[in-house]
């Protein structure tokens, strides 16, 4: 796909496009990829929002352990192992960095950063239950954090101007939905990989720059017909897919399988809800971002994400379920011990679970299991 | 043939005799038999002082609260059980609200009878890691007994799992686990560790608020799950009985302070552990145990005995171990003083001093006496708590001898390594370790790291001495 090409080269342009950004001045605001940072905040008040969701490679995992014991989460050990390794550019760029505080390994990237690094940290609260205190607490969180990037960095954010981007982000949002849809079909027009790259994308490159990809993405994919399927139809879930992290995915590709649909709490743009209405728009953040956001796996109880994942098997008419989750993610550990017989009981479907360290060796054991599972559920 | 066993802990005869149907409907429950009594009676000797009343009566305090734990259900009590990191005044209020709640911490119990006392949790643990909680995957041991208790049906499923998630994450997964799977109602008292890096000792108003607001609300599902009534007078009355305990507690503490150390952690830990899950028994039986301990141990200072040598360089640990003993009195055998740990307090004066404070509800005085502490207020908080009690108890080094499989502790061992050597300037050893299983990390597993580190300290010592 030409549009494919056209956001690779977007991609490859965009460390030197920030740098250039950067030296004119404008704030490049990092954030942890799990989707309770509200963008429109960042592009409100003139500054850059960057995902920090680089992972999959072994040597910031390994380095990072002279600053975090291994215990954690593999994703989160590697981003303080990014910053400190000096290789990946954008993360030497940052100039503040915002951390939602979900759960414990998202905690450490907080701390380590603050810690190790001489970047400043901003960290506000995500509850992991859903009511009206915890929205309450979510939403004093986003204003602290409106007040934070006001100060540091000189713009009031408008009225206006926030309903502009709100508008944008939604536009963005819509889109993804849009082609992540059109593979409902039995014929899906658009591959996982390429999927995966663009919500990758959204994270790193300028919001109108990602809108023009998506839209030639999505009037390429209105024209062409695609090929048929040649394997089962897979739905991969879990902790985190961060950008790099394709070893699961060229795995399931290599079988013949393909995947349908993700559903991830960090690493990949939740594009399934809009920000809503013209009434008090920091309430109306808190509504998508929290209320309305489909929850990881540290909320309680957990239903409203397995009952999901279900929906999506459905909907998507998968032929079986993946579960994809970094070490030491416990939240995720223990629902995967008790999906599998919702799964099967609701669906009929069968699940693998996968665990990574980000270690290149595991990638033998991986395909085993990959290839079998992928047999058992051929039809 | 568990007469022996009772006596060493500190039961007179007739106490015995009067409990005997209900300690062999609970032993036969958890299949202790002969062999487990036998081995019972041979660690009791070998890691605790025997000749102290205090410590006897206190490892009686837990046999018995083995026994109404497991007999809870057929003795007509509605079971709750609250999650550890606890809200001691919660469990408190709750079995002061009334005589037919039953609300206690079962994988405390477990962890301190079964694996202190009879070193059997082996197969508790086991149950769990084959339920959800897989080995290798660094999963929290206590709450493997937690889960693994209940599978085993050790301990009976509760009417009510009453957890907290302000600060670990794994705690309220494993409730949601049991609710998932068994129905058993929940409630969870959540919470978010968001405070800035440099904000300890200050803590945000909000985040009081909310985890007071979240006290308040387990409370009024409490009430409703039980059908109890829990009175104001009952809240002011937990709180009260609570930071006595307390008060009276690190009164008894404040002698570790004295050189040669009068008593081991190892002796300290019944109290410790009771004053952290505050069951109807603890509470009421607690004072009289602190203070017999507090008795003996002026006894001892007075005639100069210590359970290492004057002048034994002086270490902090994280916390007591929970289910092994050998852990703690193998750092004694190396020659090192345990005054104190990172979960303790600091003096006696600061456990009432969390009580002067602005705010006046029941809940927000208790949310805000659990951010004091520093260590459910941020990373940073934890490592000013850290400073603070080197200080205070002029250690020589910390024995970092941190939890792997606590995701929410496993964040600050490098970091509090050097923040410590930083200032005050002591030397840090940090160590992996299991406190609630020793089947990887046990004493002699250890052994080696701590000696060298016990020899370093004695010769930093022996040198600052000769300048």
């Amino acid at each position: 796909m030409e549009a494919m090409e056209k956001l690779s080269a977007y991609m490859k342009n965009r460390v030197a496009e920030l740098s250039k950004l950067k030296s004119q001045g404008r704030k490049i605001i990092g954030y942890t990829p799990g989707g309770y940072m509200p963008e429109e905040l960042v592009y409100a008040c003139g500054a850059v929002p960057a995902g920090l969701l680089r992972g999959g490679e072994h040597e910031p995992v390994l380095y990072a352990g002279a600053y975090l014991p291994r215990w954690l989460d593999t994703f989160c050990r590697a981003q303080i192992g990014y910053k400190l390794l000096k290789d990946e550019a954008l993360y030497q760029m940052i100039d503040l960095l915002v951390v939602p505080i979900t759960d414990n390994n998202i905690r450490a990237i907080a701390d380590s950063w603050d810690f190790y690094t001489d970047v400043e940290v901003f960290s506000f609260g995500v509850p992991h239950v859903k009511n009206d205190s915890a929205f309450k607490y979510y939403l004093e969180g986003i204003n602290l954090l409106k007040e934070k990037l006001e100060n540091f960095t000189g713009t009031k954010i408008s009225e206006p101007k926030l309903r502009e981007v709100i508008d944008l982000c939604n536009k963005e949002r819509g889109l993804l939905k849009e082609i992540s849809l059109m593979r409902k079909s039995q014929r899906p027009p658009i591959s996982g990989r390429d999927f995966i790259n663009l919500n990758h994308a959204s994270f790193l490159l300028d919001k109108r720059t990602m809108i023009e990809v998506l839209e030639s993405v999505l009037a390429e994919l209105k024209k062409q017909t695609a090929p048929p399927p040649t394997g089962p139809r897979v739905l991969l879930t879990g902790s985190t897919l961060a950008y790099g992290d394709y070893k699961i995915l060229g795995l399931i590709e290599e079988t013949g399988a393909s995947v349908v649909v993700e559903e991830f709490a960090e690493g990949m743009r939740h594009y399934w809800e809009t920000v809503r209405g013209d009434g008090d728009q920091m309430k109306a953040l808190a509504d998508r971002y929290f209320a309305r956001r489909e929850p990881p796996a540290w909320f309680r109880p957990s239903r409203e994400r397995l009952d999901f994942i279900i929906k999506l098997a459905k909907e998507f008419k998968v032929d079986g379920v993946i579960w994809y989750q970094t070490m030491y993610r416990e939240a995720y550990d223990l629902e995967s011990y008790y999906f599998p017989d919702m799964l099967k009981k609701e669906t009929g479907l069968r699940m693998l679970k996968i665990e990574s360290d980000y270690d290149a060796a595991e990638i033998g054991p991986f395909r085993t299991r990959v290839e079998t599972f992928i047999e058992t559920i051929r039809r | 043939m568990y007469t022996e066993l009772f006596k060493l802990c500190g039961f007179e005869p007739e106490e015995i005799e009067k409990e005997r149907p209900r300690i062999e409907k609970a032993f036969q429950k958890a299949g202790i038999g002969r062999e487990d009594i036998e081995r019972a009676e041979g660690r009791v000797k070998r890691y605790f002082d025997m000749t102290s009343l205090g410590v006897r009566k206190g490892l009686g305090i837990w046999l018995e609260q083995l026994i109404d734990l497991m007999l809870a259900r057929e003795e007509g009590k509605k079971i709750v059980y609250p999650d550890f990191p606890t809200i001691p005044m919660i469990t408190l209020a709750l079995n002061l609200a009334s005589e037919e709640v039953y609300c206690q911490t079962p994988e405390i119990v477990l962890d301190f009878v079964m694996g202190q006392i009879f070193g059997k949790l082996d197969p508790i643990l086991e149950a769990a890691e084959a339920h959800g909680m897989p080995p290798a995957s660094a999963m929290c041991a206590l709450k493997q007994a937690r889960l693994g208790g209940i599978l085993k049906g050790i301990v009976p499923m509760p009417d009510l799992l009453l957890g907290t998630g302000f600060y670990c994450d794994l705690t309220p997964k494993v409730d949601d686990l049991l609710h998932e799977i068994y129905g058993v109602p929940m409630v969870i008292m959540d919470g978010c560790m968001d405070s800035g890096w440099d904000e300890f000792p200050e803590i945000r108003p909000r985040r009081v608020k909310a985890l007071a607001g979240e006290i308040r609300r387990a409370i009024d599902e409490s009430e409703k799950v039980l059908g109890i009534k829990i009175t104001d007078e009952v809240l002011d009355k937990s709180l009260g009985d609570f930071v006595g305990l307390w008060t009276a507690l690190y009164g008894l503490w404040d002698f570790l302070k004295r050189d040669p150390m009068p008593m081991s952690l190892v002796d300290l830990a019944p109290v410790w552990w009771f004053s952290t899950t505050t069951e109807r028994r603890g509470i009421t039986e607690g004072f009289g145990v602190i203070a017999a301990l507090t008795d003996e141990i002026k006894k001892k200072v007075d005639a100069g005995v210590g359970v290492v040598e004057k002048g034994a360089p002086r270490v902090l640990i994280m916390c007591h171990q929970a289910t092994d003993p050998n852990v703690m009195r193998m750092i004694e055998e190396a020659g090192l003083a345990i005054p104190t740990t990172a979960l303790m307090g600091v003096t006696s004066a600061q456990a009432t001093s969390y009580l002067e404070t602005k705010y006046t509800t029941w809940e927000e005085k208790v949310a805000n006496m659990l951010l004091c502490h520093g260590l459910y207020h941020s990373t940073s908080g934890l490592i000013h708590r850290y400073r603070e009690l080197c200080k205070t108890w002029e250690l020589d080094g910390v024995l970092n001898l941190y939890q792997f499989s606590c995701r929410a502790f496993c964040i600050s061992p490098l970091l509090v390594k050097k923040s410590i050597e930083e200032d005050p300037g002591i030397p840090v050893l940090s160590l992996e370790g299991d406190m609630w299983d020793s089947r990887t990390y046990s004493a002699e597993a250890l052994r080696t790291r701590v000696e060298a580190f016990a020899e370093m300290l004695r010769a930093a010592k022996t040198a600052k001495a000769l300048k």
